[in-house]
């Protein structure tokens, strides 16, 4: 009886997920309602959670519950610690989610709703789950190594070194495109650079609040940094109406980004406990709450999409970023579907909280899932606009136009409609001076989210509150943003102190402070000369700066994924290795297709050689500059690829070895130790 | 000093939800230090919360609090 409800169950569930898609795909001229989009992504979540994360751990890791995973063996109270399974699965979800998974989306849906919602469902069951899943397992076997050292251990000498220089190139051009996220965003928006600027001053009294006038009260320092930011964010209005206060926060996108870069700087010299602390707790606490209130949000209102299944900029000539469906739509989504910089969680603290072997799958592989979940309703939030409105706000000045009108026929000429009155109308309501050409996603994704929160508002009985809600959500990106930001510089000085400590021991010391400053600047000099080369570009920068992104995200994961390939060979297990070869093969090809077509394409707009051969003998004295960008992008874009091919054959060599006999395969877990959470104690 | 039972049950619920939050948040908890204090390092005088405090988010951000995209 039981067996019967369950198959019933799951062929129920299983049939809800291809409705959903099937109305997805198959509406043509009608408008489909969100919630088609939320139901067939959740089903398919549910069964490949059910079913196929429950395959690997059975077939591949044999979970068991009777060895002691590190968190127990080790327990030190630090970071070492047995962590109940839902608690460290909201933990875990709270350090892989970010930016990405919404802005990416948001950029992709000028593809259409219907290729990012595939591939942001599609390909986390098979690729971005997996990936974090496997990785977790690996690292929880092996005490909690990063996966850095899994690659040194597992594979060879060569591959853990590409793997650390590669990934401190990714982070750098990470931040740049993430802090001109933010730049994009608060330009000339007097409410929403207040509202930032005033999380500054919160955080360093929340800063003083824990260590000082009540030491390690965080959570009630949290509760009043949240109530302050709210406060702040109220009075936002206020200040954007007053002559002279708006002046004030009015600021250019140059001031902004060397504001930016100045703030970078500081936090990774501070002390951690007065800005960097505070401020991730803050951001945290924003995107939890946030992620959630959407989530009903959008059940509440469910909103028809605008947007058509599929629009015609498939064939590469897309403004907001050059390139076809594919390889772009892949490289252009990245984290929402597979995220490379995850398998760096996945082996950091994660591992290390992990009680028993068989919570691994919830946390691996379902913190992924609801980490693609945030994708789809940014995709969502997206697409609820009106296309005309979605184009306006995320083509770059330089293809829309700077007047409404010329706007309004640009974006008639693509195939939509965009009334200047409507655009008027809607700029009024959220509160901005302009919307036109507010690239980077942020502002769109903005709209969208407050068209579905005042949708809540106004059904509550109140008003629809459209502006607040705008730069509630400009707000709830951007600080989650500079977190990563602030974060990143430090992650980053660290890598590179350690990198550079080979060669000059006496930089390598975290605490000498010369050395100190010394590496925040060059981190914060390298993630700030793209931010700056993007904030200048006349195409926008998003359209340069976030497939490098996207290119250097996958190509981190193809490199955690030839780990985890390796690792399941060398555990006789090589008839499943097709688990993360298929997405591996995959990766490898979209994200070299992509690289390829970014550095050689001979359309000026995709390919970087062609756009600096455009420039060659120019008169515009910004020129030179563009074209030594240019250059600098494609040696980047190349570099990534050599590193990752070379990582690749490396590993493929170690499996020739192994599968053919020639090498027998060792494995480097720590030794079996008994549980004592087995035995029911 | 495990379970506080002196105290009553909902005062305990609320420290257990204060807990549960700390622990997603990846924010220090000095209750649960304390308690875990004397069975790991028996003998060692315990930190006051100053200390523990800046102790554990030095060593968090040391390079685990990266935060993803």
């Amino acid at each position: 009886m039981n067996k019967l409800l369950s198959l019933l169950l799951w062929a129920g569930i299983s049939a809800a997920g291809a409705a959903g898609f099937a109305v997805l795909a198959l509406s043509r001229g009608e408008s489909v309602n969100a919630a088609w989009l939320v139901i067939a992504a959740v089903s398919t979540y549910v069964v490949a959670y059910r079913f196929y994360a429950r395959f690997i751990a059975r077939r591949i890791m044999e979970l068991d519950d009777r060895r002691a995973t590190p968190a127990e063996r080790i327990n030190n109270g630090r970071d070492f610690v047995p962590t109940n399974k839902w608690v460290l699965y909201g933990h875990h979800f709270a350090a892989i989610a970010g930016a990405g998974p919404l802005v990416g989306p948001v950029l992709a849906a000028q593809f259409g709703y219907l290729p990012g919602t595939l591939w942001l469902v599609i390909g986390v069951v098979l690729g971005g789950a997996v990936q974090d899943f496997v990785i977790l397992f690996a690292s929880v076997r092996r005490d909690g190594k990063s996966l850095g050292q899994m690659a040194k251990e597992e594979v060879n000498q060569v591959t853990g070194v590409a793997a650390m220089v590669a990934i401190l190139a990714i982070m750098i051009i990470l931040l740049a495109v993430l802090a001109l996220v933010v730049v994009r965003a608060l330009a000339q928006s007097p409410w929403g650079t207040f509202t930032l600027a005033c999380t500054i001053p919160i955080a360093l009294l929340m800063g003083w609040w824990m260590r000082s006038f009540r030491p390690g009260q965080t959570l009630e320092a949290t509760v009043l940094g949240v109530t302050l930011l709210v406060l702040a964010l109220v009075s936002g209005r206020y200040v954007a109406q007053h002559p002279a206060l708006a002046q004030w926060f009015t600021l250019r996108d140059t001031t902004l980004s060397y504001w930016l870069i100045a703030y970078g700087f500081l936090a990774s010299v501070l002390p951690v406990w007065l800005l960097l602390a505070p401020r991730d707790y803050l951001s945290t606490f924003l995107k939890i709450g946030t992620v959630v209130a959407l989530a009903i949000g959008i059940l509440i209102v469910l909103p028809p999409i605008h947007m058509p299944a599929v629009t015609r900029f498939v064939d590469g000539t897309g403004p907001i970023f050059a390139g076809k469906l594919f390889p772009f739509a892949f490289i252009t989504i990245a984290c929402g579907a597979i995220s490379g910089f995850h398998s760096l969680v996945a082996s950091g603290t994660t591992p290390k909280m992990v009680m028993r072997e068989s919570h691994v799958p919830l946390i691996g592989y379902g913190g992924m899932l609801m980490e693609s979940f945030v994708g789809v309703m940014a995709m969502a939030a997206a697409t609820v606009l009106d296309p005309g409105v979605y184009f306006a706000i995320n083509a770059p000045a330089g293809l829309l136009g700077t007047t409404l009108e010329q706007a309004s026929r640009t974006v008639a000429g693509w195939g939509f409609t965009l009334s200047p009155q409507q655009m008027t109308d809607l700029t009024n309501a959220v509160g901005e001076a302009t919307l036109l050409s507010r690239t980077g996603g942020a502002p769109s994704l903005a709209v969208g989210m407050a068209y579905i929160f005042s949708g809540v508002t106004a059904r509550i009985g109140g008003q629809a509150l459209t502006a607040l809600w705008y730069h509630f959500a400009i707000l709830f990106e951007a600080l989650f943003i500079l977190t990563t930001v602030d974060a990143g510089t430090r992650v980053g000085r660290f890598m590179l102190q350690e990198l550079g400590g080979h060669l000059w021991p006496r930089f390598g010391q975290v605490s000498w402070y010369p050395g100190n400053v010394l590496a925040s600047a060059l981190i914060v000099g390298g993630w700030g000369y793209f931010l700056i080369q993007g904030v200048l570009d006349p195409l926008g920068g998003i359209n340069s700066l976030w497939p490098l992104f996207g290119i250097s995200n996958q190509l981190l994961a193809a490199v955690a994924l030839t780990v985890g390939t390796t690792i399941i060979i060398k555990m006789r297990k090589a008839r499943y290795a097709w688990v993360t070869l298929v997405p591996l093969a995959w990766l490898a090809t979209a994200t070299i297709t992509a690289g390829i077509e970014k550095v050689f394409a001979p359309d000026p707009r995709l390919g970087f050689l062609s756009h600096a051969r455009s420039l060659a003998g120019s008169s515009d004295p910004q020129a030179p500059r563009l074209i030594f960008n240019d250059y600098l992008n494609a040696a980047l874009a190349i570099a990534f690829m050599i590193v990752v091919v070379l990582v690749i054959v490396a590993a493929a060599r170690e499996w020739y070895l192994t599968l053919w006999g020639k090498k027998e395969p060792v494995l480097q877990e720590a030794p079996f130790v008994e549980s004592a959470y087995a035995s029911g104690s | 000093m495990t379970s506080q039972p002196h105290l009553p049950a909902r005062v305990s619920g609320v420290r257990r939800l204060a807990s549960v939050i700390k622990a997603i948040f990846g924010m220090p908890d000095y209750a649960r230090y304390l308690e875990q204090h004397q069975p790991l390092r028996p003998g060692q005088p315990a930190l006051s919360p100053r200390e523990h405090y800046l102790q554990y988010v030095e060593h968090r951000y040391r390079g685990g609090g990266l935060r993803c995209c």
